[in-house]
């Protein structure tokens, strides 16, 4: 049975609709990235799951519960780290995991977490004087004390410098191999690409795309990218090779772009024919921040392609 | 229950770090006991008709600790732990959210209890405090004056939708409340004209009540200040009951 199942699942705020018919469903032991933009409706999506906001239509079993009946039994078994943590003022680390200790049934030690996450010397330290980096792994150390079976984690390594970062991706990692459930939601697809094994998309209220970072990137079909360092002057005659699209002289070098299909080889092949000596030579294939851009029907610059196309229709 | 008392005992710490609530709750009232008894004394004065200065002004000093705890540090906190989505947190856990309130109540009223003790202990030791009345009654009346006085703070918790919203409110009854109410200063100093504005504070009645009643005063003679207390705690409650948010 899934972990968590959600069943068409819609939330309204007066005329907004932030989640609009949501349906997913997360296996046991999986890790599952929520991507989106700002707005995009991923953290409602999440208090709706924990039944923190009442959901307008629509069913969720979390840990085979609804999550608005039992609570107290079901939030023993969920660890949560919310976007915005905040903790009473003047309240000092050990204070306020001694406090989250005595929620649990079966708590793991405060102390050890700490150690875990190197606050160990700050164990007697008011949360207040933390760093963001800190008082980020300190919301992580309180969503891990009562030894969740499903663990919530909403945004979190927004605003960690890349070290914190890589550290909290390792612990992920951690309790992924532990067995650990992990739904999460972020803004950098590369952490979902190295944490994830599912991803979805959402936009605008809306699940717009569900699987692997692999599929979702093979889905798109996107271009890949060549970059050919030569003295020859010219390679235009390679767009005459079926899957080339483009060849674009760069200052010192070719960029070359390719259909996902086309044999590096062949390319490679070509050039030898011409005793055509290659410098240097890079490949780029499109990653999970390509297919996101791309899902999200947002163009290299950042721009939406919609309201561009809005842009040019108004124009005519 | 356990995990009630843990609670309550973290709140009550947490009280214990903001200068402004230990001020006006443990060090405000004692220093007017001091400060008012070196001047005045306690022996029976005219002006006080007859009786110790500090016998007639000890009930209102009492009552500062309940406005600063009950009417500025409880609505201030419940709507911080709002705003910076502290509930909100707590209801991710197996812990009620109401038990985080009834938390800060419960430790309120543990700090309250501490500074009615502090107060008493050195208006005693110092100036021989003496109560003529029957204490069982007095405490009745003061813990009608606390139902009162907090459920006024939960109203401001409740009606009050930002931190700042709640301080500002909670300074705007604060104030005139200790000092105009005489508990601060002594009613007997008022002038005539502003009795009748006194009146509409509900503090001013909790004063004379306490005060009548631990001068020995027959309880008959202050129904109207305890149903009027009785009528403003049971508004004010079902008011914020009504109105109360988590979020």
């Amino acid at each position: 049975m899934s972990e968590l199942t959600i069943r068409n699942i819609s939330k309204s705020f007066g005329q907004l609709q932030a989640v609009k018919n949501l349906s997913l469903s997360i296996e046991k032991g999986e890790v599952f990235g929520l991507l989106g933009h700002n707005g995009a409706g991923k953290t409602t999506t999440i208090e709706c799951i924990l039944g923190l906001k009442k959901i307008d239509s629509g069913t969720i079993s979390l840990l085979g519960t609804e999550p608005t009946l039992n609570r107290k039994e079901l939030f023993a078994r969920v660890g949560v780290q919310f976007q915005e943590s905040a903790y009473q003022e003047r309240i000092k680390v050990h204070e306020l995991c001694g406090l989250f200790t005595a929620l649990y049934p079966k708590p793991i030690s405060y102390r050890e977490l700490l150690a875990e996450f190197g606050l160990m010397e700050k164990e007697k330290a008011y949360v207040s004087s933390l760093s963001g980096g800190q008082r980020q792994k300190l919301t992580v150390v309180l969503a891990l004390i009562p030894d969740p079976e499903i663990l919530f984690l909403d945004e979190l390594t927004t605003g960690l410098d890349p070290q914190a970062r890589r550290e909290m991706w390792a612990y992920i990692r951690k309790l992924k191999e532990m067995g650990k459930t992990i739904f999460m939601t972020t803004h950098y697809m590369e952490e979902a690409e190295i944490l994830c094994d599912r991803v979805g998309l959402m936009r605008k209220g809306e699940l717009t795309a569900l699987g692997s970072p692999r599929e979702l990137v093979e889905s798109c079909n996107l271009d890949h990218f060549m970059t050919i360092t030569t003295d020859h002057e010219n390679l235009d005659f390679l767009k005459d090779m079926k899957g080339v699209r483009e060849v674009r002289n760069l200052q010192d070098s070719f960029e070359i772009r390719t259909s996902p299909n086309i044999s590096l080889l062949a390319v490679i092949r070509k050039l030898d024919e011409r005793k055509i000596a290659i410098q240097k030579l890079n490949m780029r294939t499109p990653n999970l921040d390509d297919a996101y851009l791309h899902l999200a029907g947002i163009n290299a610059d950042g721009v939406e392609i919609k309201t561009l196309l809005d842009m040019q229709g108004a124009e005519k | 229950m356990k995990l009630f008392i843990q609670v309550s005992l973290v709140e009550f710490r947490l009280l214990l770090r903001s200068f402004v609530t230990i001020f006006f709750s443990l060090i405000f009232p004692p220093m007017m006991v001091i400060l008012f008894g070196s001047i005045y004394g306690n022996d029976p004065a005219q002006f006080f008709n007859n009786r110790g200065a500090l016998d007639t002004m000890l009930p209102g000093y009492l009552s500062i600790s309940i406005c600063v705890i009950g009417l500025m540090n409880l609505p201030i906190s419940i709507a911080q732990y709002r705003q910076r989505k502290i509930l909100k947190r707590y209801k991710a856990t197996p812990l009620s959210p109401w038990m985080i309130l009834g938390g800060q109540l419960f430790g309120s009223l543990i700090l309250l209890i501490v500074s009615v003790f502090l107060v008493l202990g050195i208006a005693k030791i110092l100036f021989n405090y003496r109560m003529d009345g029957n204490i069982l009654l007095f405490i009745l009346t003061f813990i009608l004056t606390t139902l009162s006085l907090f459920s006024i703070g939960f109203l401001v918790a409740s009606l009050a939708k930002t931190e700042k919203s709640a301080n500002l409110l909670a300074n705007i009854l604060y104030f005139p409340m200790i000092f105009l109410s005489g508990s601060t200063f002594p009613s007997e100093m008022f002038p005539e004209k502003m009795v009748f504005y006194t009146k509409l504070l509900p503090l001013t009645h909790g004063v004379e009540l306490m005060k009548g009643v631990s001068f020995g005063l027959p309880i008959s003679g202050f129904i109207p200040e305890i149903l009027l207390l009785t009528g403003f705690t049971i508004v004010c409650t079902i008011i914020s009951v009504f109105t109360f948010t988590w979020e």
